[in-house]
């Protein structure tokens, strides 16, 4: 995929000014470092910014930092508190995790004029900065309230960097450096977010068993209690009594998770012998079948009460439809009120807005228009890469408040 | 051509792009918002009050800063949010008397009201500043057509720069585009007309769409 592919979705426009940003940057060295190249959020962002960069004339690099069964346990539980989890990390893992940080330091060649390392697994390579280098700490969880101790031992590694960026305002901390917002962003060209044709997309969600006849209302999430399936199958009952609607739940698979494995079981159990809720579980690559189904549906939902930016929400908004969403977290940024769809605090809201929406196609096609546009703007990957550009501009400029360029 | 149509001073179109940073404090309450006003440095009242127009979002121009957008969604009062929004602060000598006037309207909203409304849960206001970047383009035009065909195709962030960050640039709360028309057009009442918009209710849209027809209208006479 090339930067001019991107133009026939955001325009002629936005390209020439990403252009015209790189130029100047043109020959900056960069080297991007996190712990995978496969799998999960921050390696699909890099995999196309990386290019994308390079493209514009900037010399980037994607580096990874390898761990063995202990480094992960203590960076998955180090993920976990500071996401909010009360979680004790012992003395002998933090201790490993800074000896692998320290000889991944030996290994990685941090010849470069920004050095961005991602997330906190290799938080610590800090240690090897050089004079005269700019390194950056990108955080793409939700830290809004991470557990102390945990904070406490990152933080020496974190205030050590130049600067910062957190994926929303909420995550932000109190830092002796300067901080950036950069929001998550989606690749429109990616198999789960490419323009799918209506027949497509109905064929490939009536091979699931689900017959696409009647309105299809679709909430797309982990089974996680905190995306509270268990009130979108209830806010859909009280709605099927006046329309006659579908509910599809599709959820990825979370084997690991032993609390994933019981609420799917819930979810199983709430909605058995109804043959109106069809509830898939899809293994981690089906994007093909997500996009599908998010195509196909008629409404979106995601009913969450805790949440860290909603990029389901993003996803369903960029296909033009009407979503739904629990007003936590990052969906209060994306969803405004009878503009880009509606915010509910409980199950009868959600069940309310579902009528509501199902009685107006009109207003269903507005506000799926005006969400599609507020995502062009907003959430795709090029505007991923003009903020990373706008930052590589500040870094330089010694982070002023305006640059002439 | 006569001075009327063609100028010998070309103006050339500046985008304007910016990247947002927060402070890492926040407000979760009436009575802390206006604590942090007093405290936070003069960049973060000039980010919420003049580049919130900067942004891309598809609400309704009810509100035109960050302060009074926040009275009305997050603490749900429209008596604060109509205060707040009655602020110009282009009609303001400095940033130090943007401040006052914020300050003095929250103050005396919470004087004659007893009632404060909690905020929202995940409503907070989170104080920012940013970094703007002014970015050259390659449109540029010496005669008001090419100047309403140019407008008509650049992004919005042109309006901005031209129209509001010119504001403080040149100091005399006045816009870009009705100072190069005065200097090289002999169209005084287009200029008077231009800078008697109520900018300050338009969404960047709404103000590149007035400035088109302003110019045309004025072209037909």
């Amino acid at each position: 995929m090339q930067l001019d592919d991107y133009m026939a979705v955001v325009g002629k426009r936005y390209v020439s000014q990403l252009k015209r940003l790189a130029e100047p940057l043109r020959g900056l060295r960069v080297v991007n470092v996190n712990s995978t190249k496969e799998g999960g959020g921050v390696a699909e962002i890099l995999n196309r910014t990386v290019p994308l960069m390079n493209e514009l004339g900037l010399d980037v690099r994607w580096e990874i930092i390898e761990g063995d069964a202990q480094f992960f346990r203590a960076t998955k539980a180090m993920h976990n508190s500071l996401q909010g989890d009360r979680i004790t990390i012992s003395r002998d893992d933090l201790d490993h995790y800074v000896e692998v940080n320290r000889r991944h330091g030996d290994k990685i060649d941090f010849d470069a004029d920004v050095v961005v390392i991602h997330d906190p697994q290799p938080a610590a390579l800090i240690e090897n900065k050089n004079a005269g280098q700019h390194w950056v700490w990108r955080c793409h969880i939700d830290i809004a309230r991470p557990w102390r101790d945990t904070w406490e031992f990152l933080r020496k590694y974190v205030e050590r960097y130049e600067c910062s960026i957190f994926s929303m305002a909420k995550f932000s901390q109190n830092l002796p450096h300067p901080q950036y917002i950069i929001a998550p962003a989606i690749d429109p060209l990616s198999d789960k977010n490419r323009d799918m044709l209506d027949a497509e997309a109905r064929e490939i969600v009536e091979s699931l068993g689900v017959n696409t006849d009647k309105p299809l209302i679709v909430q797309v999430s982990r089974f996680d209690r905190f995306k509270d399936p268990i009130g979108v199958i209830r806010a859909f009952q009280i709605a099927r009594r006046f329309n006659d609607c579908t509910l599809v739940l599709a959820g990825g698979g979370a084997t690991d998770d032993p609390e994933g494995e019981e609420v799917y079981r819930q979810v199983l159990a709430e909605s058995e012998g109804d043959p109106d809720i069809h509830v898939l579980m899809l293994p981690p690559d089906a994007h093909r079948i997500i996009n599908a189904i998010q195509a196909a549906a008629t409404i979106i939902v995601q009913k969450s009460t805790k949440e860290g930016f909603g990029l389901t929400v993003t996803e369903g908004m960029w296909k033009g439809k009407p979503v739904i969403g629990g007003a936590v977290g990052g969906i209060t940024t994306q969803i405004f009120d009878y503009l880009t769809g509606f915010l509910v605090h409980s199950v009868e809201g959600a069940a309310y807005r579902m009528r509501y929406v199902l009685n107006r196609p009109e207003m269903m096609k507005k506000i799926g228009k005006n969400a599609k546009e507020f995502v062009r703007t907003n959430y795709l990957i090029t505007r991923n890469v003009r903020d990373y550009l706008i930052l590589f501009h500040s870094i330089r400029h010694g982070h002023v408040e305006t640059i002439q360029l | 051509m006569s001075r009327r149509y063609r100028s010998d001073k070309s103006f050339h179109f500046n985008e304007f792009v910016k990247i947002i940073k927060p402070t890492g404090q926040n407000a979760q309450s009436l009575r802390e918002l206006l604590s942090l006003i007093r405290m936070v440095d003069g960049d973060v009242i000039y980010h919420h009050m003049y580049r919130g127009y900067l942004r891309y979002t598809p609400q309704l121009w009810d509100y035109p800063n960050d302060f009074a957008r926040w009275a009305n969604n997050g603490l749900e009062s429209q008596i604060l949010a109509e205060g707040l929004a009655n602020i110009n602060p282009f009609e303001q000598a400095n940033i130090e008397e943007v401040r006052k006037n914020i300050i003095d309207v929250i103050e005396d909203f919470s004087w004659e009201n007893q009632y404060i409304p909690p905020v929202r849960p995940g409503f907070e206001f989170h104080f920012e500043r940013s970094t703007g970047i002014i970015l050259p383009t390659n449109r540029y035009a010496r005669t008001l057509p090419q100047f309403c065909d140019a407008l008509a195709r650049s992004g919005v962030s042109v309006i901005y720069y031209h129209f509001f960050e010119s504001r403080i640039r040149l100091g005399e709360n006045k816009d870009d585009f009705s100072n190069w028309i005065e200097l090289n057009f002999d169209l005084p009442e287009l200029v008077s007309s231009i800078r008697r918009i109520d900018f300050y209710l338009y969404s960047l849209e709404d103000l590149r769409k007035n400035l088109i027809r302003m110019i045309k209208d004025y072209l037909k006479r």
